[in-house]
């Protein structure tokens, strides 16, 4: 393993926090290890020379078929009951409007 | 501190110091398309729907559930990108765009980063300058989270989906008029071009300010952005208070005011923008191909449609109908408000209404009468019947009680005209017959015309209406009255 592929525990647990993981200190060294080696698989698909070659964005409707003919017309269909969604969250109490969830005030990133 | 603007430029003074500062400001707009559905899925997009009714499994996201694109949401966006002057990709693809918040059930955003649908073209100030726009993209909306109601915050997932397009500027704006102009020409655009009610009361229109300062000829200062402005005239004092601030914190050397890179909120109530106070350390959206989505390669036939959809823009149609018809800028300007108004003008005229009387007609009898005027009336109609009033045949009384008629019952005004015998008297014997009896006993009053005080007459045009029924024009009966006092 080379020195670029090498992952520092600071940007692993940057990448856990984006990704909203808790990770225990022994679990973060174990992580450091196995995030190296796949990092290395990346290196091997780095190293394929591309120059030149259209990027390929999306597995599906893939370039060379005709134009994607799968958008929807605009119609409204139903929606689900609401009883049947709220049901699925945790917090959820008889009568409920709204979902429910920790206070989170401050707004999106 | 209190900056002075130097006179017909967009620099500003500081009076204490002696420095002169400029502003530099990109807009950043969400705009709601007008579509019956959401962005991708069926649920309907309706404003005041009872909380968490338009939800389905894939506005909610729930495992294994599948976007669709909506196509409408589609060509609405090529329209905006093609009413703006904006280059169409041919080909372009959706992303995700990951971040962690209530009223985002995903865990991420289907956006577009690299490729987004429209590029370029941008909108032209009334001084010439040119706002450049950077990009034009299409993504779904966000839920609501609601934060003052009780120990939880609540979420309404109503707007998760709903399909709305991000319009970027390049930092072209130097004012806060500027800004105001620039909003206000995106919306009529965008209103005419069928792409969007812009509704701000309805939040279909939101803006982002990204500001700084910096001296003339100087690089850019550190920006703030200042989000969610649900109104103009926030958008102006927020620009205005964020350049005295801005200059202050720069020419204090405190580094207590500092200016930082940060998103602020407008506080509406006290006039001041508030850092958001966000954790340090940029937004980190990770964005990577949405793969549930087919790249989407968008035919010339398709833009081509999109294109003859546009109609004419605003700006042009007002200066159209000022050259060739000589309406009042301010009556060009108020029949264009929405294009509904404007086609529905240009459709009387084209029925044979003369346009200037059209236009006044339109603007104070029709438009005034009932606010659902224009769904009940033909545009021939008022045609027939402004032609009626410029010929002199029907009087702008009689006009206005034959308008309550047909809007009341749909009757044709010729018809009203006819069995409410308000056909204006031409005839030059009658209207003298009207006018000597109305002459008569009035001797004082013929007096003081002859003596040269010709208003006198006016007391006179009463009376001698009332004897023609309303049937007789006024310009005409003072003429003819003054013409027999004259010749008497
Ligand atoms: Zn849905």
């Amino acid at each position: 393993m080379t020195d670029s592929h090498s992952v520092r525990i600071p940007d692993l647990r940057n990448a856990a926090h984006l990704a909203r993981l808790d990770l225990a200190e022994e679990e973060a060294v174990v992580l450091c290890g196995e995030v190296a080696r796949i990092l290395e698989h990346f290196a091997a698909l780095q190293a394929v020379p591309v120059a030149g070659v259209e990027p390929c964005y999306t597995a599906v409707g893939t370039r060379g078929l005709p134009p994607a003919p799968d958008l929807r017309e605009d119609n409204a269909q139903a929606s689900l009951p609401r009883a049947a969604l709220l049901g699925l969250a945790p917090q959820t109490q008889p009568d409920d409007e709204f979902y429910r969830v920790p206070k989170a005030i401050g707004g999106a990133p | 501190m209190n900056l002075v603007r130097q006179a017909n430029t967009t620099t500003w003074l500081s009076p204490h110091t002696g420095q002169v500062w400029e502003l530099v400001i990109g807009l950043e707009v969400h705009c709601q398309l007008a579509t019956r559905s959401k962005l991708f899925c069926g649920c309907a997009v309706e404003f005041g729907a009872a909380p968490n009714t338009r939800v389905c499994a894939v506005c909610s996201a729930q495992p294994g559930s599948l976007p669709v694109l909506n196509g409408e949401a589609l060509r609405l966006a090529v329209r905006a990108g093609l009413a703006l002057g904006c280059s169409i990709a041919a080909r372009t693809h959706f992303d995700r765009k990951h971040y962690f918040y209530c009223d985002l059930p995903k865990g991420y955003q289907i956006s577009q980063a690299t490729r987004p649908f429209c590029t370029g073209g941008g909108v032209r100030l009334r001084s010439g300058k040119l706002v450049r726009l950077q990009r034009i993209h299409l993504e779904e909306d966000a839920g609501k989270a609601i934060h003052d109601r009780g120990p939880w915050t609540l979420v309404d997932l109503n707007r998760a989906g709903v399909p709305l397009i991000e319009s970027v500027t390049e930092a072209d704006l130097s004012a806060p008029e500027e800004a105001v102009e620039y909003l206000t020409a995106l919306k009529e655009m965008l209103q005419h071009a069928g792409v969007s009610a812009c509704d701000m009361e309805k939040g279909e229109l939101r803006c982002d300010v990204n500001v700084s300062v910096r001296k003339p000829g100087a690089g850019y200062g550190t920006k703030v952005e200042i989000k969610n402005l649900n109104s103009f005239r926030f958008v102006a004092a927020a620009i205005e208070y964020e350049l005295q601030r801005q200059v202050a914190a720069l020419e204090s050397g405190d580094p207590a005011q500092r200016l930082v890179q940060e998103t602020r909120l407008w506080d509406t109530e006290q006039g001041v923008t508030r850092s958001m106070r966000t954790k340090e350390g940029a937004a980190d959206y990770r964005y990577m191909p949405e793969p549930d989505l087919p790249e989407l390669q968008l035919p010339a036939s398709f833009v081509e449609r999109e294109r003859s959809m546009l109609g004419e823009p605003p700006a042009e149609r007002r200066a159209r109908w000022q050259q060739q018809w000589h309406l009042a800028a301010k009556d060009a300007e108020a029949l264009t408000h929405t294009r509904e108004l404007a086609d529905w003008f240009e459709a009387a005229v084209r029925a044979g209404a003369p346009p200037k009387e059209c236009a006044s007609f339109l603007l104070n009898e029709v438009l005034t009468a009932q606010p659902d005027s224009l769904s009940l009336l033909l545009p021939r109609q008022v045609a027939a019947l402004v032609t009626m009033v410029a010929a002199g045949e029907v009087s702008h009384a009689s006009a206005r009680s034959v308008l309550r008629v047909t809007l009341a019952e749909g009757t044709e005004p010729e018809v009203v005209v006819q069995q409410q015998g308000l056909r204006m008297v031409l005839d030059t014997r009658q209207i003298e017959a009207w006018c000597r009896q109305a002459l008569v006993g009035r001797e004082a009053i013929i007096a003081d015309v002859k003596a040269g005080k010709v208003a006198a007459v006016n007391a006179l045009l009463g009376p001698a209406l009332k004897l023609a029924a309303g049937k007789a024009n006024a310009a005409v009966v003072r003429e003819t009255l003054l013409r027999l006092i004259a010749e008497s």
